[in-house]
């Protein structure tokens, strides 16, 4: 029986040697893959610095255009729009029909038109209230503004009841119902303001990927070499390297649209050319940072974990799953940089609200920008490798 | 020998004039001079870790010089003009694995630009018997083959300089003729041929060579001129007490290594030192027996001898 015992504990003695060996050869492995290492550091920082100190699900800063009626009510409004605390810019002391003129233009997220008090009391004293008012509301991105929306109904009908106490008890009056028109997605379907910035997180993390593999694929097997003395250019290299992944793009953006509007009647309103143009721009320059992040990598697994500490901020900051006017203004600086964040306002101008070149062509300068950057940067940094 | 051909009159393909290369301040190539012309095999021959891959890829413009000029036909610049002449073979494999044979060779030739590319491939797959293995992906074909893919996807265009960076390591003996027929018959054609190699038997088929040893060029010359140059004979002995054979040796200063080959000594000494040896095998009692130096000892001979670099 002892003798067993004995045995078993120095077959369970060997094993955790060789379980050490093992484990000290991977520890050791890990360590002196510096990038990998440093990426398994920084991709949970990013995570919890974003999540903690960026991400927030509470809108804050929704635009508002306050038109119509009289001024004290627009006033009466536009300081308890105020009170509520989601909003920061405040338009006010416009004309009839104007708030919703900027609606329409995507300078505000909420229009409210006031109706005239002479349309419904002889009574001076009517004219402090606002009278049945109409708030539009831009639903191209519904989370952005569901929740500012119904703190601003409940901010203004309790305040209006606090005022017309007296007249509300004795019957002599009814406050107004407020009408609200969700502009641009009637029904209110996350699905529909999903769907347009699904396309760019869709192209932007397979374009990344595609991109970072590149080159670290070629390095890693060898055939980098061959390139390199071979009769051909940066430019060429990096032209014809990235038109295959361009064309991928093409074919993924066209699948996202097609099962959006096939399975969730998700609209096009504005140019479906203009839409695909603007995903293969956003392909484009994620292709070429990708191509970037290859010339520094040495192989395919620090390619990814690149990939993945450079998209998870991108997604996070780009307004597609968190309201981008809720992050502090840091954040929103930070966000403004990728180019995600852009291509996510520009397909909702495009799908949902029907915007033209000329209008949602705005949202593609920075892309461009970035293109140019970024194309630049891995263009020098393939000659470089070239040389 | 190609070279003596009349009908090629020889041209300078490489000038290395002190050309070195240094990693901040380790010294990874010593200052080395050699020229190669077109038709010749020049071998850069040495032991492992001599500094043949590391020329080799200076050559072929991918590690820059750090000190010295390097012209490539007549030019020290590396334009796409001097790229279309070189053909490159590193030691792993440069062909992407998951295309077949055909697929990667239409890349070269379209990188090229070789005009009627098609017929140029199945002629240079004729040639090197890889016509059955033209649908075959890469990552499917032996070693060998793979090598002579390799091989015909570098000579596809034509160049006028080919450099081979151990393009026989790992193969077997039939493999290794197979590959050698190919460069000398790129060779004989006027192409001037680059070859690094640690293999003595491929040294020797080499016209000019270059011996590297850490890092410096020892010898140069034609493969037997280095080797006389090494001074060296390498003898094996055996006697019933090896363990005290082996300490004695090294009584003989001459004497550079002494290796335990099986049940004799394989022993490394200097040519004038060849009467001392013979008596100390009488007295001994050993049997003595002459055999083929190997790359290592020439390295071992030129590095302990701190032979006159050239």
């Amino acid at each position: 029986m002892f003798d067993r015992i004995n045995c078993l504990l120095k077959r369970a003695k060997r094993s955790f040697r060789r379980m050490r060996a093992v484990a000290i050869v991977e520890a050791l492995r890990i360590l002196r893959d510096r990038t990998s290492f440093s990426l398994v550091v920084l991709v949970p920082l990013l995570q919890v610095v974003l999540f903690g100190f960026a991400v927030n699900l509470d809108p804050r800063g929704v635009s508002i255009a306050i038109a119509g009626g009289s001024p004290s009510s627009q006033e009466f409004v536009a300081i308890h729009a105020d009170g509520t605390g989601y909003f920061s810019i405040i338009i006010k002391d416009l004309k009839k029909g104007h708030a919703e003129y900027k609606l329409e233009a995507g300078e505000v997220d909420i229009a409210i038109e006031l109706a005239d008090a002479s349309e419904f009391f002889d009574d001076e004293n009517a004219d402090d209230f606002p009278l049945a008012p109409r708030v539009i509301v831009d639903g191209s991105n519904v989370s952005a503004v569901a929740p500012a929306l119904a703190a601003l109904e409940k901010q203004i009908l309790s305040g209006l009841l606090a005022r017309l106490s007296d007249s509300v008890e004795d019957g002599s009056y009814t406050p107004p119902a407020i009408k609200t028109i969700w502009r641009y997605n009637p029904e209110r379907r996350t699905v529909w303001t999903i769907m347009p910035a699904l396309i760019g997180v869709i192209v932007m993390i397979s374009m990344l990927m595609l991109g970072a593999l590149a080159l670290a694929r070629e390095k890693e097997q060898g055939s980098w070499e061959t390139f390199a003395v071979m009769p051909i250019g940066a430019s060429e290299i990096l032209l014809a390297k990235l038109s295959p992944y361009v064309v991928i793009a093409g074919i993924q953006t066209l699948l996202v649209v097609a099962s959006a509007v096939l399975l969730f009647d998700v609209p096009i309103v504005g140019s479906g050319i203009l839409l695909f143009f603007g995903a293969i721009l956003l392909a484009v320059a994620h292709l070429t940072l990708g191509f970037t992040i290859s010339t520094f990598v040495s192989n395919q697994l620090q390619a990814l974990q690149a990939a993945i500490a450079i998209y998870l901020p991108s997604m996070l900051l780009s307004g597609f799953m968190f309201p981008f006017n809720g992050m502090p203004s840091w954040a929103q600086q930070f966000g403004n940089m990728f180019p995600l964040t852009h291509f996510v306002r520009f397909a909702r101008d495009v799908m949902l609200r029907g915007a033209d070149a000329s209008t949602a062509g705005i949202h593609l300068l920075p892309i461009t920008v970035f293109v140019l950057l970024f194309g630049s940067l891995a263009f020098l940094l393939v000659r470089r490798l070239q040389a | 020998m190609s070279i003596a051909d009349p009908f090629f009159p020889a041209t300078t393909l490489i000038s290395a004039k002190n050309i070195g290369v240094s990693y901040g301040n380790r010294i990874a190539l010593q200052p080395l001079s050699f020229e190669v012309i077109s038709g010749e095999i020049f071998g850069l021959i040495g032991a492992n870790g001599g500094g043949k891959t590391t020329t080799l890829r200076v050559l072929s413009g991918l590690l820059p010089t750090s000190v010295g000029q390097l012209s490539l036909f007549g030019q020290t610049g590396r334009e796409k003009t001097i790229k279309h002449q070189v053909g490159y073979v590193s030691q792993s494999t440069s062909l992407y694995q998951d295309l077949t044979v055909r697929e990667n060779l239409n890349f070269h030739a379209g990188v090229h630009g070789i005009e009627n590319h098609e017929a140029a491939i199945e002629n240079v797959m004729v040639l090197f018997d890889l016509k059955p293995f033209a649908d075959t992906r890469v990552s499917s074909l032996s070693g060998g083959w793979t090598r002579l893919a390799q091989l015909s996807a570098s000579v596809l265009h034509q160049p006028k300089l080919l450099l081979l960076d151990e393009p026989t390591a790992g193969l077997d003996v039939a493999m290794r003729s197979k590959v050698w027929q190919h460069i000398d018959r790129v060779a004989r054609q006027g192409t001037g041929v680059v070859i690094s190699t640690h293999d003595l038997n491929e040294a020797l088929c080499c016209t000019h060579a270059v011996f590297l040893a850490d890092g410096k060029s020892c010898a140069q010359g034609t493969p037997n001129q280095i080797f006389a140059q090494a001074d060296i004979t390498v003898y094996l002995i055996k006697n019933n007490d090896l363990y005290r054979l082996d300490k004695l040796i090294y009584e003989i200063d001459e004497c550079i290594k002494c290796s335990r080959e099986n049940d004799a000594l394989r022993v490394v000494i200097r040519k004038s030192a060849t009467h001392k040896f013979q008596k100390f095998c009488q007295r001994a009692g050993a049997e003595v027996k002459t055999v083929e130096l190997s790359m290592d000892d020439a390295s071992f001979a030129f590095l302990a001898g701190d032979s006159d670099s050239v």
